[in-house]
């Protein structure tokens, strides 16, 4: 095949070059398929020349005539491919070769001048090379190189990711192709995923992939874990970080087994133990954090079909703030206003209560079939088990019983046809359905917060892309979902009166149990949602996407059912069987610029969403309690307007030192009641200055958090006895904490011991300056600083 | 290719009605009435030198008023139950004393002229600290205002005059209104 396209191409430039002038210039790239990481020493050929990339995997070729030419990329590491260009209208082409991963899904190579999961929206990814770094945290953590994505954290091992202001059950997360159900509802609830087992991790900051669910108002964050195949080979990497900060670390290993005749496996483990953290002053206790996970994935693959079969495991311990646990709104007012958090404690890797373990489980079976002049079926089930145990201060015989025990059993199948046939015309057609039950372990001795409920959902959606010009690429999708939630909920009967259920909701009573009723919501939802855009491609390089999206989301069992006390918070939380659906409208553009005047890399990404129903918590007045008088938070439904910006900027100030910055802002308000929207991130800025040079990497990172000056005030009174005499206090919990500034130093010494660069050394310092802080999105703010210094070793062997 | 497509079809539509056949059962879940939850509070008073006391309840739909005399000496002992089920009553005070450790009885008073200490027979953790379960009162001249108790589980410190003192989380917090006269 080879050869025959190299004599093609030899001909083809023979019998056209005859009367053409041979001064063309072509430049550009190879670069990996998967992660888009540039391949140095890749070697280009074409009649009897050869040209191999620089370090940037940057190639020139000169001299070329103005006729089509054959090119054969090829790489040590790399399927080779053929490609043919007509170097009089093309003078800038990147190759995209398969590098190690071959993934199932993708088992044509395309040499498309970019990689995308969407037609029109905001994406970003993070490859291997940058996870790597992040290896002993969480995917939160590594997310937050991505401007417009931040995070919401419960200290510092429960990060969960917010993609423009937007979280929990607003985001959609794919692991290896499964959405994943871990209860993701909550706040404290971080994604049950291991950062390690991943290729690659993108991001969509849009509400419009309506292959993934029709739900993901927020955007979708997708990760990769691939296998390879097509190829025989073995090959893997060990890798092991210790911390200071914790005083433990994180080992893990991966293998990959590929064969040429399309069998492929992998095998992948991580292991993380730390102990209590510690703020520049003084030490974070009970935070400490172990993690055990574990993947496996096995597949076949030819060009016309394939099979895999994949399971991956998760086990987190993690310990909870001790001083953050507290019984009444005295004890936060302490909190708040002691300089220090109330217990401090001598360093210890033990976890005591309040905690959390949690448990998933993942497996999934994926086929696929391509059908010749036509496109390709894909079908998948995948089963997920999740299980979440949170232990609280208790007394006497419940001590080491957990108060939340729940177990979410998810089935689901899922299907859909790729039409790629025709190139210009692609469309997409598919459905998800899945099954959910949850249930509460009722020997907690609590009632259940969640209640016993079966959800049923199934969605159908339509895609198509097709090709305008040559510079513009439409897509069109419509998606159609059915949720069906049959909850069995005890209300107490005081609080079933109290909201009013028992005129509206009397025939949902099924049972008469002393001072409570078993009831039986059974609620439907249907909804459309709809998204278009365009992606216009100019110049060298330069797109322009404009996207808009009309996204439905049913309420999650949190906003329907919840009827008590939140113990981390100090809030009694209301949720309103009354709900409907959240409808949001998106509008985004990314306008991304190659080069402005030659002076860098430019992309601009403003974005405007106007949700109505949106569900949020707002308190509503005080409780008296035996423990005291607590704030009443209810949910409730409102409209929302929600706009920002994400700039980024890049300079490559020479060869080896570049320059990058990335700037996001957000504005949110609830348009209802004309009051600022709670917990939107602050404006930020990460900025990046990088120096490269054959085995060195070295970066410093500053990331700047300005104060959130647009917040509600949700401050209330609370009494105290002072000195014998009553007094109001004011408690302050709206106002966030001041902005900050931090920097973090890292290099990293890549050497060859058996293979070229097969052994990195990395060593990293975060939080450079011990700077106390408190962050916003932080829900131990009012207790404890964020972790200080943080002194990291990585070692990594690639073989 | 049509035979494939149909072998396709027929696979998706036996693996979809696998997955919604092995669901629905209609047992009900079992009713969960909290554990260590504390309903009521009672304070037992007992004027010193009398044998017979006066209890004063504090639950979330009733709370007592106290009446004492002015320049009076009495007995308080506090007493945390659970009334979630009445007809299984349990005392968490047992509980309380048990983990005495962990435990501490602190009051607060706007009433002038009122003081308190722990009395003789209360109970000693074993730190020798008295932890307030039984406490003698005196009055002095007429007055109103509330007396608020806190069980504070897993105090820091067990000495002070003030809440803040005690750190620890706050299992009860409750007020009684008070008239001296």
């Amino acid at each position: 095949m080879k050869k025959f396209a190299l004599i093609t191409g030899f001909l083809l430039s023979a019998t056209l070059s005859l009367a053409q002038n041979c001064d063309k210039t072509l430049t550009g790239k190879v670069i990996d398929f998967h992660d888009g990481v540039p391949l140095k020493g890749a070697k280009i050929t074409f009649n009897d020349q050869m040209i191999i990339t620089d370090t940037n995997g940057n190639y020139t070729i000169a001299n070329l005539c103005a006729i089509s030419y054959a090119f054969t990329i090829s790489h040590e590491d790399c399927n080779s491919q053929v490609v043919t260009i007509d170097v009089s209208k093309v003078d800038n082409k990147d190759f995209y070769l398969e590098h190690h991963y071959t993934d199932l899904d993708e088992v044509d190579v395309a040499s498309s001048s970019q990689k995308r999961v969407t037609n029109s929206q905001t994406e970003e990814k993070l490859n291997r090379q940058q996870l790597d770094q992040y290896s002993s945290l969480s995917i939160g953590d590594a997310l937050k190189e991505i401007s417009g994505v931040t995070s919401l954290t419960s200290g510092n091992t429960i990060v969960k990711p917010v993609i423009q202001g937007l979280h929990s059950s607003r985001i959609v997360i794919l692991n290896k192709g499964v959405r994943q159900e871990d209860q993701e509802w909550g706040e404290e609830h971080a994604p049950n995923l291991d950062i390690n087992a991943f290729n690659e991790i993108k991001v969509i900051k849009g509400a419009g992939s309506l292959q993934y669910g029709g739900n993901a108002i927020g955007g979708v964050i997708i990760a990769e874990n691939k296998i390879t195949s097509l190829r025989d080979t073995i090959f893997g990497n060990a890798q092991i970080a210790s911390s200071t900060n914790g005083r433990g670390g994180s080992a893990n290993t991966a293998l990959n087994l590929g064969f040429e005749n399309g069998w492929g496996a992998k095998v992948q483990g991580t292991v993380k133990y730390f102990g209590d953290s510690e703020a520049p002053n003084y030490v974070l206790s009970n935070t400490g954090h172990r993690e055990q996970s574990f993947s496996t994935a096995f597949g076949y693959n030819n060009f016309l079909y394939g099979f895999e079969a994949y399971y991956s495991f998760y086990n987190a311990t993690q310990g909870i703030l001790r001083s953050s646990h507290i019984g009444n709104v005295g004890d936060l007012v302490r909190g708040i206003n002691s300089e220090q958090p109330l217990i401090i404690n001598d360093f210890t890797y033990d976890i005591d209560a309040p905690k959390q373990e949690t448990q998933h489980h993942l497996g999934k079976l994926k086929f696929y079939n391509r059908f010749k002049n036509l496109g390709r079926l894909n079908l998948q089930y995948s089963f997920q088990y999740n299980n979440r145990k949170e232990f609280d201060i208790r007394r006497g015989d419940d001590k080491d019983k957990p108060s939340l025990d729940l177990d979410l059993t998810t089935h689901s199948l899922e299907s859909n046809f790729v039409f790629d046939a025709n190139d210009t015309f692609k469309k997409n057609i598919g459905f998800q359905a899945s099954y959910q039950e949850n249930i509460p372990d009722p020997d907690t001795g609590v009632r259940r917060l969640i209640p016993d409920y079966e959800k049923s959902s199934i969605g159908v959606f339509a895609i198509t892309e097709f090709t305008i010009n040559d510079q513009i690429t439409a897509d069109v999708g419509m998606r159609y979902d059915f949720v069906n939630i049959d909850a069995k909920k005890f209300y107490l009967k005081d609080f079933w009166d109290e909201r009013a259920y028992d005129a509206e909701f009397a025939d949902l009573i099924i049972a008469d149990e002393n001072n409570q009723w078993l009831t039986n919501p059974n609620f439907d939802y249907n909804s459309i949602s709809a998204s278009g855009g365009i992606n216009y491609v100019y110049g060298n390089q330069n797109a322009l996407l404009f996207n808009i999206s009309f996204v439905n989301r049913a309420p999650n069992p949190v906003e329907l059912f919840s009827d008590g006390l939140h113990h981390s918070a100090a809030i009694i939380e209301l949720g309103d069987l009354d709900f409907d659906q959240e409808s949001a409208l998106k509008f985004s553009l990314n306008s991304d610029h190659q080069s402005v005047f030659g002076l860098g890399r430019f992309k601009v990404s403003p974005y405007i969403s106007i949700i109505d129903n949106f569900i949020l918590l707002e308190p509503t007045g005080l409780d008296f309690t035996i423990r005291g008088a607590f704030p009443v938070w209810e949910y409730k439904q409102t409209n929302v307007l929600l706009y920002g910006i994400d700039i980024d900027y890049g300079l490559d100030i020479s060869k080896t030192l570049i320059f990058d910055t990335g700037f996001s802002y957000i504005y949110g308000q609830d348009t209802t009641t004309d009051e600022a929207l709670i917990n939107m991130p602050a404006p930020n800025f990460r900025s990046q200055l990088s120096y490269q040079k054959e085995h060195w990497n070295i970066r410093l990172v500053n990331t700047s958090v300005l104060k959130q000056n647009r917040y509600p005030d949700n401050d209330f009174e609370a009494d105290f006895i002072e000195n014998n005499i009553e007094v109001a206090e004011r408690v302050n919990i709206s106002e966030p904490p001041s902005g900050y500034s931090l920097f973090d130093l890292s290099g990293a010494y890549s050497f060859g011991i058996w293979n070229p660069n097969d052994f990195t050394l990395a060593a990293s310092i975060t939080n450079l300056f011990d700077t106390s802080y408190r962050d916003y999105l932080n829900r131990q703010r009012f207790y404890a600083d964020n972790i200080g210094r943080n002194f990291t070793l990585n070692i990594n062997f690639k073989f | 290719m049509r035979t494939q497509v149909q072998k396709l079809l027929s696979t998706i539509f036996i693996v979809s009605i696998l997955a919604s056949s092995c669901s629905n059962d209609d047992d009900n879940p079992g009713v969960v009435n909290e554990e260590e939850t504390i309903t009521t509070v009672k304070l037992s008073v007992t004027e010193s030198g009398a044998t017979t006391s006066q209890v004063y309840t504090w639950t979330e739909s009733n709370q007592d008023a106290i009446t004492l005399d002015a320049n009076t000496s009495y007995n308080f002992k506090i007493q945390f139950l659970d009334e979630s089920d009445p007809d299984d009553v349990e005392d968490i005070t047992e509980e309380v004393i048990a983990e005495k450790d962990e435990h501490f009885v602190f009051y607060q008073t706007t009433v002038g002229g009122v003081t308190f200490d722990n009395a003789p027979d209360d109970t000693i953790d074993t730190d020798d600290i008295a932890i307030n379960i039984s406490t003698n009162w005196s009055t002095t001249d007429a007055a109103t205002g509330i007396i608020r108790a806190f069980l504070i589980h897993e105090p820091t410190s067990k000495s002070g005059d003030s809440r803040d003192d005690f750190g620890g989380e706050t299992d009860i917090e409750v007020d009684f209104n008070v008239t001296v006269e």
